[in-house]
This record gives structure tokens, sequence and C-alpha cells, in this order.
């Protein structure tokens, strides 16, 4: 009896001696926050995740840049798109939400690293910069597709904020450009020379800050640097560009593998998609006939036009052709247009047409300002088809009122700010109109 | 006494292998003789079999057989012999046993109504009923039988108050949820624990595909026939003991084990058909063309469109015809839903055997059923194995091994919101196309928009195996008398395998085919030890004491891979394509948990339970990694008292009263911790980002539950009933607390809300005729359950679903959304200003293309100024007055999926051999969102391809309505007053009263069989959901297309109704 009882005893002492450890469970695919920064494979995982977290809100992004410019219509059954495609967009609505959370989670990532990879042990200090470098440039443009989509954002440059001062409020537009231009100058000193397509180098920059430049007004210093880029990226046939991944034109261009896949070809394609948007009847009058471009920007899939630039609807893999040379090119011609120069207009402009086998320009028939920036807006329209930029484009060159049949107020160029964000956080003011 | 050899130290294995050995010990010799007799119902004077006769103080006993006959040989001496059996007053004999003799025992015993010798197990422990003081229900596995393809969770439906069971949909295998006494959380878990023989096990679904919404169900793969009883732990008192896990309270499940005698076989086949006893109506196709050029022209859009959008241009026909002349003869009508829907066949084999002596009883059991679904492509399949084995070897040792190895094989269709879906196309798909080339036999494609062929849909090949390990060892040791340590190790190991292959013509997944496939696999390790005390003392003080310890730990791992580009679709294995993805997950948790339970009776008159529980789990934050559940009834049989003896009115009547705290603990396995997420990639490098923030404090939800209640037996127990009444509060919900996007996180869960749930809980049983040749026996029970969410965080509603809303002041599940009091006969009645301001008195501003015909919505309120906002009127941002306009201020809550009332009746009729039993399931004011309407009677857009858009409002050539008592508002071709909005519209009575089951069985009499070798013999014929009442204008009202959802339940989304059932079978016992 006595022997039993202890065997009992031991028992009990045996499984309670153990409770410490027998509690303590770790998680298979996920780490602490503290065990991130402690070696170079964490920095380098990290700065990754900041790419990763690119990707989640580039469909999106691209599809409605062309749902609310008309350049597609929404033909499924999501009201969210139809919402954002009528621009009768509700503050509810989660695909705004979407955006705005999914860029600021970016611009959350890049803080992280911003503060943190410079002390990571072990990493060696020319990396550091570098990773420093490409999230500087992840954040600037973030906020810039912010601000495209909402205007005036809260800009956040800390990585931890306290949870008692989450409330933070919107910076005008401004000074948002202005900390994207500071990020992106400080981002040029410190990147690689040049990395692979898919990573942010030196061009990659350069590229975003001719971009953010335009959309800022400063023609001027857009058009010298987009000039540059645009002879270092020439134009490679279309085959090449849109067949095949990773051409030479693209600066940069945003990676997915069949088990890292994107939705493009599945919300555009019929069979193995849902269609749910497609070109509109106005997206293919925008081409003559024996446009090259014709080919690849639509397709047909069982009897219905589709988006055809995104075509691997087997497997998803599809890039985002997030900056390329055609871009360069017409930023060039859209300053030179700005700076009265129309000649060199229609000559860039018409190296984006050649190249797509379409008529060229006769240099006599621009003689204004207005002529030369229609026709580099039309331009635009047709090469970056399906690449989202076409609402940005209408939107800052203030003609969506006038060109968009659906729109109905300058008030609805900006999307609402989400409504579970202006619940959340008191010091968020909406936009007018909402 | 024998002590454990030495050879055995080493701790809790050392142990297990000491009572193995004290197994082997021989009983003493001694002269034998044996005692027989028959039992007989004191009654009726008809014999009884399977009644229990047992030598009281050893392990010595027989069962009945089918004459009430029992023989037991047992080493001479004097016993005291107990005959007991469920039902029914135990008897205890004095009888002497002689050597080489035999000793005659005939006796009589009486029937219990009451039950109150019967033995309810309470956990860790078992108590008689009438020294129960907690609230427990008891379900006899009797009650289960005959009933085909019924997973446990489902078998409890309308079998015990307070018990509401949601069968999602008649997804063969598929999910039912149960609530005791109501909802109890909102992110965490609904569902009770369920415990098998000791072992808690797996509930839900853990498969990988997500098949529109409807999952697998984990319980699916039990066979319901090895059930012997099923005990509900009700109160908090009584599932205190289970701590964490206790707040939804528990389902104890024993299964069925051998008795001593000789080895009986029970044999059984039945076979049925399944199907969809409901109908739906669409339109035929010139009916849909029609609608949809009326659509057109009602928004004039056939004459001010520019001549580009026609001929193809965006409408495929004519100014006139936009979508063709609906005169055109070449115009085909489809009926999809008759052809997807099926007579399935359903097939059910099943042996067992058991036996044994008085040292080792078995029972080994096995079944095979098949059940054919009753739309096409699904199906059900299911094997079951069990071996149960009880060793007493001498007084003190009792050892138990109880394996079971099921396999569940699930083929699921798509359905619900999965435009892809079976049932979705099948109601929704234009009708205009038929779903096969009428020369070739071919599958067609289908509509141009994105809607897919039913028929082809159905193609898709989802298929799920479970297969579940269950097993535990358990021995016992009486070191002194009344004193008995128990030590007990359990696996539950679910191993799942899903596979998915999407062909290359069909919608859904790639046009060169699309294969997925994974391996699920979660187990439970259990290792429990306790320590029990039981002894009366003077003869009136009952008291058992109980201390335990049990460490416990689940993983779940899984492992999948997809693929594309297949050469054929004839053959699918994800190898044969090229393979896209791959990965894996895993997870972990651990529970270490110390518990005691006291019971005292006196004099079984005054009854005291005292249960507690301290459980440590690794999913809390650091901060509160233990937790303490106590729970406290009491009882007084007041029937027991002096003053009541000899009374034949009032033969029982007990008062309980109980208060008792219990957890929830399924708040994620790493809830609390802060994380970076690793597992994403990009350009095929490993990518890490920040996926949690930390909480520290997280810990588990808290409910407390007041319970009290009455049992009562009136007539010698002809009249019984109980009546309970419990008021529960959970705190510490756990909830996403939203915080600003800009940090980084949309939020972080946190312990926030609250949630009450009140009821009422009624049973009755009468006995009303009682004679040898007929007996009639009805059980009644109603409850109702009160829900209502009282704290969420800063008391902001979430919305959840189609049109549920979470909110203060509400139940949870409630419906939120417009209300509409009707449709626009007349210009007059619309407001055109869009401010609001100029609105005649009743008239509201609704949207810039309202028109006549459209459904005029209810001007109740408006959004709350800045200044207002902090002042009581203002809910939600609302005041409750009219404005003009028709904006997201005017919605309200319009409806509650939680029934009024709901249980069930019950009537069992005997008569000459043939025994009739009809079982009545009801559910009275729960409301169902019927989403299937909001989208097909969209009359005019893309879906609306219900007949019952015929009834639409219509016009004449000079614009006037020519229906005014149409229900159905004007076609449109994209709905600018959103006619189809939520609203109350949509929202309907889901009230149904079922004949859930109906069984008539006949029992040939042994007399006839004997002679041909056999013990009994059973015909039987079932029928299930033969018959329901109801308003509810869909295809079943016991619907939730979001499945086992805790806040979005009642809503009906192409869901895969309820089937009916046919069934007949024959139970052999040899």
């Amino acid at each position: 009896m006595i022997t039993t009882t202890r065997i009992l005893l031991v028992a009990a002492a045996a499984l309670s001696l153990s409770a410490c450890d027998f509690l303590d469970q770790e998680p298979e695919t996920a780490i602490s926050n503290e065990a991130v920064f402690t070696g170079p494979s964490g920095a380098e995982a990290a700065i990754n995740g900041a790419y990763n977290r690119t990707q989640a809100p580039m469909d999106d992004m691209v599809i409605f840049g062309d749902l609310a410019a008309e350049t597609a219509d929404h033909t499924g059954s999501f009201p969210s798109w139809s919402e954002i495609d009528l621009h009768n967009i509700p503050t509810g609505n989660p695909e705004v939400s979407q955006q705005y959370t999914s860029w600021y989670a970016l611009i959350n990532q890049a803080n992280l690293i911003i503060e943190n990879v410079g002390s990571t042990p072990g990493l060696a200090e020319a990396r550091a910069r570098q990773i420093r470098g490409e999230a500087l440039a992840l954040r600037a443009f973030a906020h810039h597709n912010l601000v495209r989509w909402f205007g005036a954002v809260p800009i956040v440059l800390n990585a931890v904020t306290p949870l008692d001062s989450a409330n933070v409020a919107r910076d005008p537009v401004d000074a948002v450009y202005d900390q994207i231009l500071a990020d992106l100058q400080a981002a040029e000193g410190l990147v690689a020379e040049s990395r692979t397509v898919g990573f942010i180098d030196r061009d990659v920059v350069r590229a975003l800050r001719a971009r953010v430049l335009l959309y800022d007004g400063q023609f001027e210093a857009a058009g010298a640097l987009a000039s540059d880029l645009a002879e270092d990226y020439p134009l490679v046939d279309l085959e090449s560009l849109y067949g095949s991944l990773n051409s030479s034109e693209s600066i940069w261009e945003l990676q997915y593998t069949t088990d890292d896949s994107n939705a493009m070809a599945f919300f555009g394609f019929v069979n193995g998609g849902r269609n749910e948007y497609s070109p509109s009847a106005t997206a293919v009058d925008l081409y003559e006939a024996g446009d090259g471009r014709l080919d690849w920007a639509f397709a047909v899939d069982e009897e219905t036009v589709v988006v055809g630039k995104y075509f691997r609807v087997n497997t998803g893999a599809d890039h985002h052709f997030l900056i390329r040379g055609a871009e360069m090119v017409l930023i060039a011609a859209e300053a030179a247009a700005r700076d009265d120069d129309y000649d060199e207009t229609v000559r860039l402009v018409n190296l984006v047409r050649t190249r797509a086998g379409a008529s060229e320009i006769d240099e006599d028939s621009i003689d204004s300002q207005s002529e030369a920036l229609d026709l580099v807006l039309a331009e635009r329209a047709r090469e970056l088809i399906f690449e989202g930029h076409r609402w940005h484009d209408l939107v800052r060159t203030g003609r969506a009122v006038s060109t968009l049949e659906t729109l109905v107020s300058e008030n609805f160029t900006r999307w609402p700010i989400p409504q579970r964000e202006l619940d959340v956080n008191e010091a968020l003011q909406q936009n007018p109109g909402y | 006494m024998q002590f454990v050899p030495r050879s055995a130290r080493g701790g809790a294995l050392g142990v297990v292998l000491a009572l193995f050995a004290l197994a082997a010990l021989p009983a003493s010799a001694q002269g034998v003789g044996t005692l027989s007799g028959q039992v007989a119902d004191a009654d009726l004077g008809l014999p009884l079999p399977g009644v229990n006769v047992r030598l009281e103080g050893t392990t010595l006993g027989a069962s009945t057989d089918v004459d009430g006959e029992f023989s037991i040989n047992a080493p001479a001496g004097d016993y005291v012999a107990v005959i007991s059996f469920t039902g029914f007053t135990t008897a205890r004999r004095d009888v002497t046993i002689r050597p080489g003799a035999t000793t005659d025992l005939n006796i009589e015993i009486s029937q219990d109504p009451l039950q109150l010798d019967d033995v309810v197990v309470t956990g860790y422990s078992n108590r008689e009923r009438r020294n129960l003081a907690t609230s427990i229900s008891s379900i006899d596995g009797a009650q289960l039988k005959d009933i085909p393809a019924a997973s446990v969770d489902n078998a409890l439906q309308g079998r015990s108050a307070g018990v509401t069971v949601l069968r999602s949909s008649g997804t063969p295998g598929g999910g039912v949820s149960v609530r005791i006494r109501g909802a109890t959380s909102i992110n965490g878990s609904n569902e009770p624990l369920y415990v098998v023989d000791g072992v808690p096990v797996a509930e839900g679904s853990f498969s990988a595909l997500g098949v529109g919404n409807q999952g697998t169900n984990a319980l699916s793969t039990l066979d319901t026939q090895d059930i012997e009883s099923i005990e509900i732990l009700k109160d908090a008192a009584a599932s205190a003991i289970y701590g964490t896990r206790a707040a939804n309270g528990v389902v104890l499940i024993s299964t069925r084990r051998g008795r001593a005698g000789t080895a009986q076989v029970n044999l059984e086949t039945s076979t049925g058909s399944t199907t969809i006893p409901s109908d739906y109506e669409i339109l035929t196709g010139p009916e849909y063309i029609a609608a949809r050029n009326e659509g057109v022209r009602n928004q004039n859009f056939d004459t001010q469109l520019p001549d580009r959008f026609f001929n193809g241009g965006f409408f495929p026909g004519t100014r006139e015809f936009p979508y063709g002349d609906p005169a055109d003869p070449e115009i085909v009508s489809s009926n999809y839903f008759d052809e997807i829907r099926q007579t399935g066949a359903l097939r059910t084999y099943r042996a067992s055997v058991n036996g044994g002596n008085e040292a080792t009883r078995f029972l080994v059991s096995g079944s095979y059923l098949n059940e054919e679904g009753a739309l096409i492509s699904s199906g059900f399949k299911r094997y079951n194995g069990r071996v149960n084995v009880d060793h007493t070897p001498n007084e003190q040792t009792i050892l138990q091994a109880n394996v079971s190895y099921n396999r569940g094989l699930v083929d699921r269709i798509e359905n619900d919101n999965n435009i892809f879906g079976v049932l979705t196309n099948a109601l929704v798909s234009p009708p205009n196309i038929l779903t096969r080339d009428p020369e070739t036999g071919d599958l067609t494609p289908g509509s141009a928009f994105a809607f897919d062929n039913p028929v082809a849909a159905a193609e898709v090949f989802q298929n799920s195996v479970d297969t579940k390990f269950l097993g535990n060892v358990t021995g016992s040791y009486e070191f002194l008398p009344g004193l008995r340590a128990r030590l007990s190790a359990g696996l539950d190991r679910l191993d799942l395998k899903d596979d998915q292959y999407s062909p290359s013509f069909v919608r859904q997944g790639q046009p060169t085919g699309a294969a997925f496939s994974s391996v699920t696999v979660n187990q439970r390790y259990i290792l429990e030890g306790t320590l029990g005390y039981r002894q009366l003392f003077d003869g009136v003080h009952d008291l058992s004491l109980l201390i335990g310890t049990s460490a416990e730990e689940s993983d779940f791992e899984r492992t999948f891979s997809s693929s594309t580009e297949f050469a054929t679709d004839l053959l699918q294995a994800v190898s044969v394509g090229a393979v896209t993805d791959g990965g894996s997950n895993g997870s972990e948790s651990s529970l270490l948990s110390f518990f005691g339970n006291t019971d005292y009776s006196f004099g079984s008159r005054y009854l005291l339970t005292l249960n507690a529980r301290f459980d440590g789990s690794s999913r809390f934050g650091s901060d509160n990694r233990f937790a303490f559940f106590p729970g406290l009834a009491l009882g007084w049989n007041v029937h027991e008292e002096s003053f009541l003896q000899g009374n034949d009115f009032l033969s029982q009547l007990k008062i309980r009263g109980s208060v008792g705290r219990t957890g929830q603990q399924e708040i994620g396995n790493f809830a609390s911790r802060g994380l970076f997420g690793l597992g994403g990639d990009y350009a095929g490098l490993p990518a890490a980002a920040p996926s949690q923030l930390a909480n520290a404090d997280l810990k588990w939800e808290t409910t407390t539950q007041y319970s009290g209640g009455i049992d009562f037996g009136l007539f010698r127990g002809r009249l019984s009933g109980v009546i309970d009444a419990y008021h529960k509060a959970t705190d510490d919900l756990l909830l996403f607390r939203p915080l600003p996007s800009t940090t980084g996180f949309t939020g972080i869960t946190s312990n926030i809300g609250s949630i009450e749930n009140t009821g009422i809980e009624f049973q009755l049983t009468t006995l009303n005729v009682r004679t040898r040749n007929f007996s009639w026996e009805t059980t009644l029970n109603i409850s109702r359950n009160v829900n209502e969410v009282t704290a969420l965080n800063e008391d902001e509603p979430i919305d959840s679903g189609f049109g549920s809303r979470i909110a203060v002041g509400q139940p949870l599940g409630a419906f939120f959304g417009y209300a509409t009091d009707g449709i626009f006969l007349s210009e007059d009645e619309i407001c055109r200003d869009p401010t609001g301001e100029t609105c005649a008195a009743g008239t509201a501003y609704q949207r810039d293309g309202t028109a006549v015909g459209d459904f005029r919505f209810q001007d109740i309120g408006r959004s709350c100024t800045e200044a207002e906002a902090e002042t009581a009127a203002c809910v939600d941002g609302v005041i409750f007055e009219a404005d003009g306009l028709i904006t997201a201020a005017d919605r309200d809550y319009i409806g509650d999926p939680n029934p009024d009332l709901f249980g069930g009746f019950t009537n069992s009729i005997t008569a000459f051999g043939v025994d009739v039993s009809a079982f009545l399931q009801f559910s009275i004011g729960n409301d169902v969102f019927n989403a299937v309407r909001q989208f097909n009677e969209d009359v005019g857009g893309f879906f609306g391809s219900s007949a019952a858009v015929n009834d639409r409002i219509r016009f004449d050539a000079d614009g006037n309505v020519t229906n005014p008592d149409a229900t159905i508002p004007r076609a449109t071709f994209n709905d600018p007053n959103d006619n189809d909005r939520d609203s109350n519209f949509f929202v309907e009575d889901g009230s149904y009263v079922r004949l859930k089951t109906l069984t008539v069985g006949y029992n040939v009499p042994s007399r006839f069989i004997r002679d041909l070798g056999g013990r009994s013999l059973r015909i039987y014929a079932l029928g299930e959901n033969l018959f329901t009442s109801t308003s509810y204008s869909g295809l079943d009202p016991e619907v939730s297309t979001f499945d086992r959802s805790n806040t979005a339940f009642g809503t009906d989304f192409f869901t895969y109704p309820q089937t009916r059932r046919f069934v007949v079978g024959v139970q052999v016992g040899l």
C-alpha cells in the first residue's frame, strides 16, 4: 500500500514538475518579433516580406485604376467592384478599405526595417544600407499609392505606435509628396547600383522619382530623369514585353510564381476565372486597326473579350509591370509638352507608337499645349492600359469629371477614407462629398 | 490485499502495468453452485430480457435472455443479488448458493418511470439519478436505434430540453451546430465538449476544402448504434469539472459494453432512399428573356443608349428585344433543379458480438454505411469497427480498453456562396440554356456570363476521407473499500485526406484542369489519473470524493499541394499535372489540469455537489496561464421527507439550485503572442512579415451560470417532468479590437465583450396507457432561450455574414437592414429632392433612379450630428427620426434567427409486438434571411430566375401600373433603387414543425424464431423528415449557409436542403 501511494505521488510530481515546459508551445510558421532582426537571414526575410506585402494590394491597385477610368467594366458579381466602377462608393466599401490597410501594412513593415536593420548582428554594413534604402523606396511607393487614391493621408514614419497614441491625423497632400520625395532621395544614396528586375535598385528609385515628380507638377525634373532612364531601358518588341517575363524594358516588375501567384488572370478570364471585370467597349475603340497592342491588351475567352495582359490563368504567375521604359518615354513626352516643345512630344509619342505598329503622328498636327497633352494622355491610355494608370492620369490632370460618364463630381475623384478608420480614429476627417 | 510488485515502480506507466499484473492473479478455488431464475415485470407479468443480475461485492453477474431467464455460477456462500434494469426500480435479495446445487430466484421488478436508480455518468465519476443535485440530461442509446446515417450531434436534436441543434444543410456527412443553453461566444466555439468513454474528442470540420461553405463533421464518423447512453451536463455546477472547455456544456458519450454470458450476435441491414422533398420553380426560357427585355425597357435604355450597345455591342439583341424575342421558338427552357436532384440509395450493414465471462467481457462491432446524396455527385460512406473489452480479474481491479477505428468518405459539391456552385447555378442560371448538347450529349459550357452549367459543376471531384482512431486504456484498483485509483491514457487521432479535381470543362479551377490534395492529421493525447472514494457512513451520509489530474496535448499538421496543366481529365492525381503550389502548416496546444469533485447526500434527502478545476493552457497569455473554475449545487429530495412518505400522488419532488463558473479556451493556439509570420515568399525567397500584435493578458472567456430547477413525479411516476431555469453571463469575450490601419495592424485580440443567456426548460413524460398488449408513452420538451449581447468593444456593432449584425442589446445573429412597407405605385409617392428637405410628409428621397414599381423603404433615422454624437439619443451614430432621406441610418434590426421556443414531442406506442414511434421536432419564432430571393428575385438583372418574379409590377403602354397587388418590384436592368438591398422583404418566419422520424417496428415473438436458432428478430420501417409544416418559402427552414457560424446562422443562400429518407431494415439476434 505504501509503495503504491509513493508511485502515485511520484507520478503526480512528475506531471507537476514538467508543467511549465508542458505548457510552452511554439508556432511552426511564425516567430516572435524579437527573433527577426537577430541575423542576416532574418533581415533578408524581412525585406522580402516587404516585397511580399507589396504584392497584396497590387491586383486591386491595377484593376481599379482601369475600372474607375471606364477602360474596364465590372462584369462580375462583387457589389464592391460595381461601386468603384460607377463611382458610387459607400464609405464601407471593403476594397477601398483593403487598399488603405494594405499600403499601411507595407509602410509599417518598411518602418520596422528602417529602424532595425542597421543593428542586426552579423549583417554586413553595406548590405544593411541597401536594405534600408529598399525599405525607404517601398515606403515612398506606398505613400504615393495612398495619396493617389485618397488625397491627404497620414504620413507614418514609425514602426511601433503606442496603442494609446495611434490616432494620427491626415497630412496635407503637399506634405505627403515632400515626404515621398525625401524618402526617394535618401533611398537613391543607399540602394544597390543594380539588382535583378524584381527588386529595387538605383534605377527603380530614380524611375519612381520621375513618376512622383510628374504627379507633383515638377515636370522639368521629371522629364530629365525619365529621358535618362528611357535610354537605359529601350523599348522592346511587344512579344518580349508581354509574352515573356522580365523583359529588358522593365525597370521594376513585381514577381509572381506558381506558388506565389496573383489573381489577375483569374479575375479577367472566363474559363478558369470569374471574369469579374472586362475591357470596356470604349477601351477597344482607343486603338486603330493594326495597332499591335490590340493583340496584347485584349484576348477572347469563351466568346468574351477579356483583359489580355494577364493571361496565365493556369498558374496566376503573371507579373505586375510596375515601371517600364515606355512610361519613362511618355513622362518625357509630357514634360516636353509642358515645356511647349511639341516636336519632341510627338517624337517621343511616335517612339511608343511605332514599336506597336501604329501609325505615326504628324508633327504638324499639334500646335497647342492642350493638344500635345491630349496626345500624350491618349497614348498613355493606350500604352499603359490595364496597368492601373488611367484613373490617376485623369485625376492628376483634372480631366476625370469631363472624361468619365459615370463620374458626377470632382469630390469623387478622391476615394472616401474607409469608415472603419474613421470609427477607430477620431483624428481622421472624411473627404468632402461622402 | 495484494501489493504491487516491486518491478512495477516507475511512475505512471508502472501503475498501469501493475494493474494488469494484478489482473492475472487467480481467484481462490471453492465449491461452486448456481443461481438461476426468471425476472418479470411486476405490473404486466411479462418476462424482461436484458436485466442485469449481479452478486454484490463480486464481479459475478449475468443478464437475462429473451425469456427473462438468467443463470450465474458462483462459489458457495451468502450473497446479496442486485437486480437492476434501466427504467425499473433496483431490487435486492439475500441468496445462499450451495456447492453443486441450483438456487432458484424468480423475481418481479417494478417499473420506475422516474429512473431514480439509474446511474448517471457525471464526468470522472457517476451517481444515481436520485442523488444528483446538478442539471444533467440523459439520452438512452435505445432512442437512437434505427436512425440511419445520423451523427451523434444530429441525434441530439429535439431529444433534450435546452439543447438546440441546427443542421446546417442536407450535405451528407455535413456540419451540425449544437447549443446547450444558448451561445456564449462570438469568436470562440459555441459547441459543447464531447467526451467519448472519457476521451475528449475533436469536433467540427478539419477539411482543407472550402466547398461553398459546408464543412465536414468529425463526429459523423462515430456510429450512433455503438452508443449506450449520452449524458448532457447543462449547468455549470456539473460542467465545471471540465473547466476551460465547459462553457457550452459537456456531452458525455458512453459506448456499449460486453455482458457476461453466452456470446450474443446482432446482425442488421437496412436499405432506403433519400430525396429532396421541396421544389423550386424557375422561369421558362421565354419568361426569363421577356423579364430581361422588360428590365431594359423600364429604364428606357432601349431608346436612350447609342446604337453601338445593340446587336452584340452590349446587348445581344435589337432595341426592341435586347435579349432576343421571347416568341422565338428556338428558346429552350431548362429545369436545372430536376437535373441535379436524384433519389439517393441508402444501405447499411452492421454486425456486433458481445459476451464473455465474469472476468472478461467484450464487444466487437462493425458497420458499413453508404448514403448517396439527394443531389448528384454528393454522398457519404462510412466504415466502423469497435472493440471494447472489460477485464475484472478480482474484486479490486477493473481494466478497460476501448478502441474504435472509423473511416468516413464524404463527397461534397460546391453550393452556397459560390458562383460555381451546383445548386447555386441550378437556381440562378439563366434557364434558356440546355445542360447538354441535344445532339452530342456533351455538357454545354453554361452561359456567357460567370455562371457555370450546374450539371458540369457537379463534375468537380471533392472527396474527403476522414479516418478516426479513438481509443483508451483504463485501469483502476480499489485499495480500500470505497477507495479507487484510476489511470487512463487515450488517443483521438484524425487523419484526413482531401482531394479535389476541377476538370478542364468547368469554370472553376483552370482550363487545363486543377488538382488539390492535402493531408491533415489532428491528434490529441490524454493521460489522466484520479483517486476516488465513496462510503456510506452511519447509513445516511453518502459521501464521495474525487481528485485527479490530467495532461492533454493536441497537435495539428497539414501538408498540401496543387497542380494544373493536365493532359487529360481522366487522370486526376496532383502528380499528373504540373505542381503549382505546396506547403505545410501545423500547430500545437497543451492543457494541464487538476480537478476535484465532492458529492454528498444525507439520507438521499439533502444533496450537495462541489466541483472544481484548475486548467493551465498553452493558449493563454504568459500573464494568465492558469484558470480556476468552481461549481456548487444543492438539492433537496422533498419526497424523501417523512411527511410525504406513503403518498401515491407525489412520487418525486426534488428542488435543485446551482452556481458555477466555466471557461472557453477555443481562442486559437497562439493568439496571445506577438508574431512575425514566415511561410510567405517573394521571387522564391523566404519572406517574413509581422502578423499579430502581442497581448500577454489574453485569457479564456468566462461564463458564470446560475441554475435552478425541480424534478417531479406524480401518480407513481405515470406523469413526470423537469423544469429548469438558468441565467448564463459570459464575460471577457475574445474580440478583435480594431486599431487604425496606420499602426500596420487592423486590430488586436482582446478580452472585451459580454453575452447573456437566460432560459427556461420544460420536460414532461407521461405513461398514458400501460397494459399487457398496449402501451403508449409521450415525452414533450419545450425550451426557451433568450440570448443578448451585453458588451462589445466600445459597444460598436460588428457586421457578419450577409445581413447579420452583432450589436449590444441584440441576440447573436440578429438581422439588420432596411424596412420596406410596399411598392411605389405612383410618381406622387416619390420624393425627387436629393437633400430631402422638400419631401412631402411620409415621402423620402431614395435614389436618383428610383421609379414607380420600386420598393418604398422606410425613413426611420438619420445620422447624428457631431454635437449629438455624445448624447444618449444617438445610438451607433443614428437618431431615430425621419429626415426625408433613405440612408444607411434607416437600417434597423429586422429579424432574429434564434427561436422563441424549440423542442421535441415523441409518442411511442406498442401493441401486440408492433411498436410505433413518432418524433416531432419543432422550432417556433426563428427568422430566416432568404438571400436566395435577394438574388433570384432581382427581376431583369443577371440573376432573377425565380418563378416568383412573374408576380412583378408591370406597366401598360402609358407607364401605368397594371397590377398594383403584385409583390415583386418592377423589372430593371441594373436595379437603380437597390431593391435587393438587405431588407425585411427577405426576412421570413422560419418556424417549423417537422415529423423528424416515424418508426414502425415489429418484434417477432421468440417462440417463432427460437426453433430456428435465433434469439430475436425485428423488422422495421422508418421515415425521416416525412412532413414539415412551415410558411418558409425556401427549400428548407433549417438552414445555415455559413455552416456552423456563431454569428451568421439562419441565412439561406443556395444551401443543400434537408433530405427525406425512407428506410426498411431487419435486425437479427443470434
